[in-house]
């Protein structure tokens, strides 16, 4: 679930001091490719929900 | 089940089976890492093959008409083209686009290589796909009836093994797993707030899937080839 995937990545994400953590053991490339890209999705629409306002 | 973790081994069976039937082949397949992905993408590649989506031979299409088409009639082809890659043809516009095609097809020569660029595309890239992230099966029969029993060397199926499966499972398989690579569109739409414009493109397997004539009322003479 899509919800799920957003309770990950607001896990996973940095503060304004913090890079964040990866989910899963290795380095940035050993993270499933789905799952980074779906972060990366997520993180341009909560960043759009925060300056525009929920959708 | 999203594929989230690389940990992750999902099945799937190819298009045509229930659910339920118990003698369904099963591929088993492990979710790929971001690593993973660009070894995909070298071996694509290193075979040389090119990424061709759908929208590359309607662009082709449409190079060829304001190539070889008089320009009277380059307008209304060009609505042709574009209806039937929006998917909202009539029958009439069907028609029109087979009759566009064939003259495009004969003069211009791009429209084929960028087809069969396209279809090499899609043998490679599903090849190497069930190549890496193929990691078990079950009940796979080869076109000849025999089993198939799952075989790796060296962490990728063998490609002996490989070689002996239906050539519609390993299209089938290898789309799914290209799945696996990045979330789609509608995948995006239903994350927390949609951003389309933010979704990563998907990579397509699809087949190609240009019309072919259907019934309907014959308007041969509105396209020309230009001659002189």
């Amino acid at each position: 679930m899509w919800v799920d995937v957003v309770r990950l990545w607001l896990g996973c994400r940095g503060g304004e001091m913090s890079a964040g953590h990866l989910p899963e053991p290795g380095g940035a490339l050993d993270q499933g490719a789905w799952l980074s890209e779906a972060f990366a999705v997520i993180a341009v629409a909560w960043d759009a929900w925060g300056r525009d306002g929920a959708p | 089940m999203l594929p989230v973790s690389t940990a992750t081994v999902l099945e799937h069976t190819p298009p045509g089976w229930a659910a339920d039937d118990p003698t369904r082949p099963v591929y088993r397949l492990r979710v790929p890492s971001r690593r993973d992905v660009f070894g995909w993408r070298h071996a694509v590649m290193a075979a040389g093959a090119r990424f061709f989506g759908p929208g590359d031979v309607f662009n082709a299409m449409r190079d060829g008409v304001r190539a070889v088409i008089v320009p009277d009639q380059q307008g209304r082809c060009l609505e042709v083209i574009d209806a039937i890659e929006a998917r909202a043809a009539t029958p009439e516009t069907v028609e029109l686009y087979a009759r566009i095609e064939a003259t495009v097809r004969a003069d211009f020569p791009r429209v084929s290589q960028v087809e069969a660029d396209r279809a090499l595309y899609i043998e490679v890239a599903s090849w190497e796909a069930c190549k890496r992230f193929i990691v078990g099966w079950e009940r796979v029969l080869a076109p000849t009836g025999a089993p198939v029993p799952f075989a790796a060397v060296g962490g990728m199926v063998d490609e002996a093994a490989l070689a002996r499966i239906p050539e519609d499972h390993v299209h089938a398989v290898g789309a799914r797993i290209v799945e696996l690579m990045s979330p789609s569109e509608d995948d995006a739409k239903n994350s927390a707030a949609p951003s389309p414009s933010a979704t990563p493109p998907a990579v397509s397997t699809a087949a190609p899937t240009l019309p072919t004539a259907a019934p309907g009322r014959s308007s041969a003479k509105r396209t020309r080839r230009t001659r002189g």
